[in-house]
Order: structure tokens, then C-alpha cells, then sequence
């Protein structure tokens, strides 16, 4: 109806109908305006919707809760956002995430909020609440200096099952009006489907923690099999579970002789003590050992002791703060083999519990990996005395009877010579005895030695003593069969990886290494980190003995940067076949 | 951004332990109420100060207060009964996660003021009568007294 159509003459001719018109636009008044509430309800369902499908459609953890504030801000119009996430006691702020404030004015305004005030209150008693200005509600403590001024409020706990994961405030609608009631229903829907994804994420994170572990306990196993040396490997293996499991600290211990327990790799994030003389001393550790419990050891805001294993670690790595620990038994059948040990900062609590569910299995697995690694070796070497067996019975039994049966003969005949001859034979019999000594000799050292060195022990070892003069343990690979290296060239290999190792101790700055054997296509070595690399001006003087090396059997040398950082070094010659 | 859960969602659960008399049951009943409520243990181990300690061990002469377990070697014994009573009873629950602390006092005294922020107490029943009423009387939170297993079970 046009407003001229409304005020026209009819209405002033007849009063009665002038009241009855007005009643009547009243009510059309209120049709258009409920129609347009509709319109606005629909197109806020609307905008519900997308924001609930912009959140679950990420599955990483940090993406999902940035794009769950932003929808609550743009959904509701605020102008002001933050994502409150609780810390492990539910009492105080571990994670506190802003929309609308700049990084210039985050730092001006310093410390961010620990859970005092209105934000405290949603924390003590999580359920949505609603304020037309905050600066008057009695729990309100003030803003710091360079906060910008707040008024409207409203804010919402997120839920992950049954527990409070954090909250969501929003403050300063863009059109300067309170949060309504119809806010308070729409942020109360976005923060349960914000609960839904954020327990997605966590799921998916976990998911792909476990499939990472798998992997680890794959190339682990497969290492063992190989026959490598126990320590390395298991010194990689906790490498691996504290990268894995985000712990600031890895250390592995292992039971010697005597029973002590030796710290065998210790590493983690910035710098730590070198391995290789420190002992864990406590009576405690074999107790944990001996009863094959793993342990996860939790500080907590306001505790005022420090346990004695936990001070221990802390002491022998430097640490200021351990916020969790776990110690995890390694044992092999019936032996006790050592102790892992990860420690967690106070900040990151939260992924040692996650950790502990995978770090059991895994040491488990990595137990039954070690016990069928040392079956293989035991099968290898009984099958290696078995054939010594053999060649030494068939020396005794043949050749040695041979020999004897010969010399008896010579000396029948020397007996029916004389002069020069019989001289000559008797000097044949006593060489036949010599030999035949030796070859019992050769008998007897066949029952006696085993043999335990070859190109990759030696290897090994260097890579062991690198371990524990760089921190950590690089990874080491074989390829091929060392066996087909000649022996000539053993040396040589041996030389390369001592330089490689010893250049990157010395120049490096690295935090990893990876040493690769391969006899697949030649002989190569590759020596690789993570460190600066190396600069254009450096020159290659000191790796001119691998060049020589590498030229003295048509072979080839180089060093040069990686991308984005490190060094890898490359070292090729042929081998017969070729 | 780290995770915050660190699966806890209930107070502490304090066991308390005495000596080895009970170590296990308290031990046991103790890591079943955490895991069941979602909350950490905290093994307690109590020296009395006038507890003989063992040869070559020096007496007591710390105040009531938490310390290290470090500083806890004048006790009965070494601790170890009562660490290896924890060890088994968290075989079963090997994701609790715990606290080993020592302390040494007056039980009763030693027991409340340890457990101002718990929820539950976990003591041995058949402990003497003077320190389970002083806990009645004075602790915070609730108390769940355990009757020891036979020996030839727990062994």
C-alpha cells in the first residue's frame, strides 16, 4: 500500500474508517517487520550453516579454532573475538586466541589473560552469558593499559564431550547494539558444532600420530633384522618417539654388565649433555625396569614437591621446568634391556598423555624387534659353527689323516734310503707335521673366534662415537651388500664416513644426520645434515683425502649445500662388476 | 598451540602410605579411583619422626613439610616396598599419571595438610586409631579407608 493511497480522501470524509485504516497499517507494519526478522533469521541460519561447514572442514587443530572465532565474529557481528583454551586443571587459560587485535596492539597491551575477571567467571561457571557492558559487572577486574574499550559481551563455553575445552568471548558489535538473545542462540549452535571439529581435529591428529609411529616401528624393526647395532638403533628409535611425541628431552638408558644404567642417547630441543658417562642413579630406576611398569609422571600448577626421578632428569639435562615425564621399560624376553625416558614441558603436558598410549606398544614392539633381530644373529652364527663344524671335522677326519697316513709312508720309505735322499724325505716329513699342526691349530681357532668386525660394525661404531659427541644419533643406512665391498676398499669407506662425521661435529651446527651405504650402483657413500651448509667461499682442502681417495679408484667426490639447509656429501667409486 | 587436555578432569587422589602394611591395597584402590574419576595419584609415603631408621641412616630432623624424595632417605625403609606396591598397582592403568612424594611428620598432620587440594584420601584401614580421626576430623576431602589383602594374595 502507498503511502498516498494511505492519507487519501475517503479516510477524512469518514472518522471511523481513518481508526480502522490505522489499525490496519499497524498490523501490516508488523507483518513487514516480522517478515523482515524472518528474512534476517534465515539469513543468519544461513550464514550458521556456512560457518558450522568452514569449521569442519579443516582437520588441523590450530586452522579449526582460528576459523571458529572468526565465524563467531562475523556471524554475530562483533568486532572483538578471542578463544579461551583451558590449560589442564580447567581452572586457568593455556591458549588465548584474538580476532580484531593486531600483533602492534597484542604486544602493547603485554601479557595476555590468565583467566581473571568476566573471562574467569565463564571458566568457574561454563555456561553462556550475556552483558550489555562489561565494565559493570561486579566480577570485572579492568582492562590492562592500550586495551581497547569493550562493552557488549557475550560469551559461550565449547564443549568436547563433556568437557569444558575452552571458551568463546565476543565483545563490540560492529553496529554499537547489545548481543541479543537470538545471538546467544546462534553462538551457543556455532560453539557445539566448534566442539564437534575441534574433537575431529584431535581424533585425526591422533590418527596420523599413530600411523607416523608405525612407520617409525617399520623402518626400526627392518634395522634390526638387518643385524645392526642394538644401541644405535634403539638410540634412533627414542629419537624418533621424542620427535614424534613433541617432548623436549629424549634420553635411553641401558643396563651394563653390572647392572647400572647407562645413559646412551640423550637429546632433545637446544642443547644437552653428551651421552656416554652419565648414570642414572636413583634405586628407583630398577625397580621400574624390573617391574616393566611405564610410568607417566605429572606436575601440576601448585605442586610443591619435585619427585625424585623427575629432578634426576631434569638435573642431567639442564632443565629448569619438567611439566611431564615418561619412563617407558624396554625389556627383550626375560631381559631387562633399559629405560626411555621423554620429557615434556609444563606447557605441553598435554601431548605426554597422548604419547604414553602410543609410547607403550611401541616399546613393546621395539622389544619383540630387538628379540627377533638377536634370533636372526643367533640363527646367523649357529649356522656359521655349524659349517665350521663341518670344515673342522672334515679337516680332522680327511685331510689331517691324509697328511699323517703320507707322512708315515715317507718315513717307511726314508727308513730303506740313505744319504742325501733320505735326508730330503725326512725334511718332507717334518713339513708334513708342521702342517699338520697348523691345520689342528686352525681347527681349534675355528672353535675359538667368531667373527664380530666387517665393514659395518666399524661403521657403526663411528657413527656410535659420533652419537655421543654431537647429541644425537644420525640415522644409518646400508643398501646392498657390504660384503661385495672389497677389502680395499673397506679402508676407504671407513675414512669417508670418519671425515664426513667428523666435519659435521666440527662445522655443521647440525641437529641431524643421515650416513647411507649403498652397494647397488657402486659404492656410494652419502653423508647428509641439517646444519648451515657449506659456504661458497669454503674451501674443500680438508676433503681433499676423500677426493683423493675417491680418484685413487676412478671414482668420484663432491660436497655441496642442500635445500633448504645442510650439507651433503657424496662419495662414489666403482666396484668390479662394473 | 598445544593440547590442553591432559586427560585430567578431577582433583587429585592422595594415597596414602605408612609403610608397607596395606601399601598395596591403599596402592591399588587408589590408581582405581583415578582412573575412574580421570584424576592423578599422588603417593604419599609418611615417616614418623620418631621412626627408628634404618643402620647408617641419620634420624629425622626436617620440620612437617613436602620435599623432594630426595630428601627423603631417614625412613623406615628405603621407600622401595612402597614404590614397587605403586609400580604393580599401576600395571593395570598405565596412563594415570602419578606423583611420587615423601614427607615426613606426624602422619595425621603430614596426611591433612597434603590433601587441601584433593578429592579423595585412600588410607589402610587398621592404621592406629589417633591418625585415621585426626584425618576425619580435619581433612578436606573425602576419606576411603581400604582393608588390607591377605599376604599370600598380594604376594
Amino acid at each position: 500500500m502507498s503511502p498516498r493511497h494511505r492519507g487519501s480522501e475517503p479516510g477524512a470524509r469518514h472518522p471511523g474508517l481513518v481508526g480502522a485504516a490505522l489499525e490496519l497499517e499497524d498490523l501490516l507494519d508488523e507483518i513487514r517487520q516480522r517478515a523482515a526478522g524472518a528474512a534476517a533469521a534465515q539469513e543468519r541460519l544461513g550464514q550458521l550453516l556456512e560457518a558450522v561447514v568452514a569449521i569442519g572442514s579443516d582437520l588441523d587443530l590450530n586452522a579449526v579454532l582460528g576459523k571458529v572465532l572468526e565465524s563467531a565474529c562475523v556471524l554475530l557481528g562483533a568486532r572483538y573475538g578471542a578463544l579461551g583454551v583451558l590449560d589442564a586443571t580447567g581452572d586457568q587459560l593455556a591458549d588465548f586466541i584474538t580476532y580484531g587485535i593486531d600483533e602492534a596492539d597484542r604486544r602493547a597491551i603485554g601479557d595476555l589473560p590468565h583467566g581473571a575477571g568476566i573471562l574467569g567467571l565463564l571458566i568457574r561457571e561454563p555456561s553462556t552469558r550475556r552483558m550489555a557492558d562489561l565494565t559493570t559487572h561486579p566480577d570485572s577486574v579492568g582492562f590492562p593499559p592500550n586495551h581497547p574499550p569493550m562493552h557488549a559481551f557475550i560469551g559461550t563455553p565449547v564443549r568436547v564431550r563433556d568437557t569444558v575445552f575452552g571458551n568463546l568471548y565476543l565483545t563490540e558489535r560492529l553496529d554499537g547494539t547489545p548481543f541479543s538473545e537470538q545471538d546467544e542462540i546462534l553462538l551457543e549452535g556455532l560453539a557445539t558444532a566448534a566442539g564437534i571439529a575441534i574433537e575431529n581435529a584431535q581424533l585425526y591428529r591422533r590418527a596420523q600420530g599413530r600411523q607416523e609411529w608405525s612407520q617409525v616401528v617399520g623402518e626400526l624393526t627392518q634395522t634390526l633384522l638387518e643385524g645392526r647395532n642394538e644401541s644405535t638403533a634403539l638410540a634412533r628409535m627414542v629419537k624418533h618417539a621424542r620427535e614424534m611425541g613433541g617432548a623436549s628431552l629424549g634420553l635411553l638408558a641401558v643396563q651394563d654388565e653390572a647392572g647400572h644404567l647407562v645413559v646412551q642417547a640423550i637429546e632433545g630441543e637446544g642443547t644437552v649433555p653428551h651421552a656416554g658417562v652419565a648414570q642414572l642413579r636413583s634405586p628407583r630406576w630398577p625397580i621400574i625396569l624390573h617391574e616393566r611398569v611405564p610410568l607417566l609422571l605429572l606436575a601440576m600448577p601448585g605442586d610443591r614437591h619435585v619427585g625424585e626421578l623427575t629432578a634426576e632428569l631434569a638435573q642431567l639435562a639442564g632443565l629448569d621446568e619438567v611439566g611431564a615425564c615418561a619412563l617407558v621399560p624396554i625389556t627383550v624376553g626375560a631381559v631387562e634391556m633399559g629405560i626411555m625416558c621423554f620429557v615434556w614441558a609444563t606447557d605441553r603436558r598435554g601431548e605426554a598423555r597422548d604419547t604414553m598410549e602410543l609410547l607403550t606398544p611401541f616399546a613393546e614392539q621395539m622389544g619383540l624387534a630387538i628379540e627377533a633381530g638377536r634370533a636372526q644373529r643367533q640363527r646367523g652364527r649357529a649356522r656359521l659353527l655349524e659349517e665350521r663344524d663341518r670344515i673342522a671335522r672334515d679337516m680332522h677326519d680327511h685331510v689331517i689323516q691324509r697328511l699323517f697316513a703320507a707322512g708315515l709312508s715317507l718315513q717307511a720309505v726314508a727308513r730303506q734310503t740313505e744319504g742325501a735322499p733320505r735326508e730330503r724325505i725326512e725334511h718332507v716329513v717334518d713339513e708334513l707335521d708342521l702342517a699338520v699342526k697348523d691345520l689342528r691349530h686352525a681347527i681349534f681357532e675355528l672353535h675359538q673366534q667368531l667373527p664380530e668386525g666387517g665393514l659395518g660394525p666399524e661403521i657403526e661404531v663411528l657413527v656410535s662415537r659420533f652419537a655421543q659427541n654431537a647429541g644425537y644419533v644420525p640415522d644409518l643406512t646400508f643398501t646392498g651388500q657390504l660384503s661385495e665391498v672389497p677389502p680395499e676398499l673397506e679402508h676407504d669407506v671407513v675414512a669417508v664416513v670418519r671425515e664426513g662425521l667428523s666435519n659435521i661435529v666440527r662445522h655443521s651446527q647440525a641437529s641431524d644426520a643421515q650416513v647411507r651405504v649403498s652397494t647397488v650402483d657402486g659404492l656410494v657413500v652419502t653423508i647428509e645434515d641439517n646444519g648451515v651448509g657449506i659456504g661458497p667461499e669454503a674451501s674443500l682442502r680438508g676433503l681433499a683425502n676423500l677426493q683423493n681417495r675417491a680418484a685413487a679408484h676412478d671414482g668420484a667426490f663432491s660436497v655441496s649445500s642442500r635445500i633448504p639447509s645442510g650439507t651433503l656429501l657424496r662419495w662414489r667409486v666403482p666396484l668390479f662388476t662394473e | 598451540m598445544s593440547p590442553p587436555f591432559t586427560g585430567i578432569v578431577a582433583k587429585d587422589v592422595v594415597a596414602g602410605l605408612l609403610g608397607p602394611h596395606g601399601a598395596h591395597a591403599v596402592a591399588r584402590a587408589a590408581v582405581q579411583e583415578a582412573a575412574s574419576r580421570g584424576a592423578r595419584v599422588r603417593f604419599l609415603q609418611i615417616t614418623s619422626p620418631g621412626a627408628r631408621p634404618p643402620a647408617g641412616v641419620a634420624p629425622a630432623q626436617e620440620p612437617i613439610e613436602a620435599h623432594g624424595e630426595l630428601g627423603a632417605e631417614p625412613v623406615i625403609d628405603d621407600g622401595s616396598a612402597t614404590f614397587t606396591a605403586a609400580l604393580r598397582a599401576l600395571r593395570e592403568f598405565p596412563r594415570v599419571p602419578v606423583t611420587f612424594e615423601a614427607a615426613v611428620g606426624e602422619p595425621g598432620a603430614v596426611l591433612v595438610e597434603h590433601t587441601t587440594d584433593a578429592d579423595i584420601l585412600v588410607l589402610a584401614a587398621g592404621l592406629p586409631e589417633d591418625v585415621a580421626a585426626y584425618c576425619r576430623r580435619h581433612a578436606s576431602c573425602d576419606i576411603l579407608t581400604v582393608r588390607p589383602a591377605p599376604i599370600a594374595r598380594t604376594a
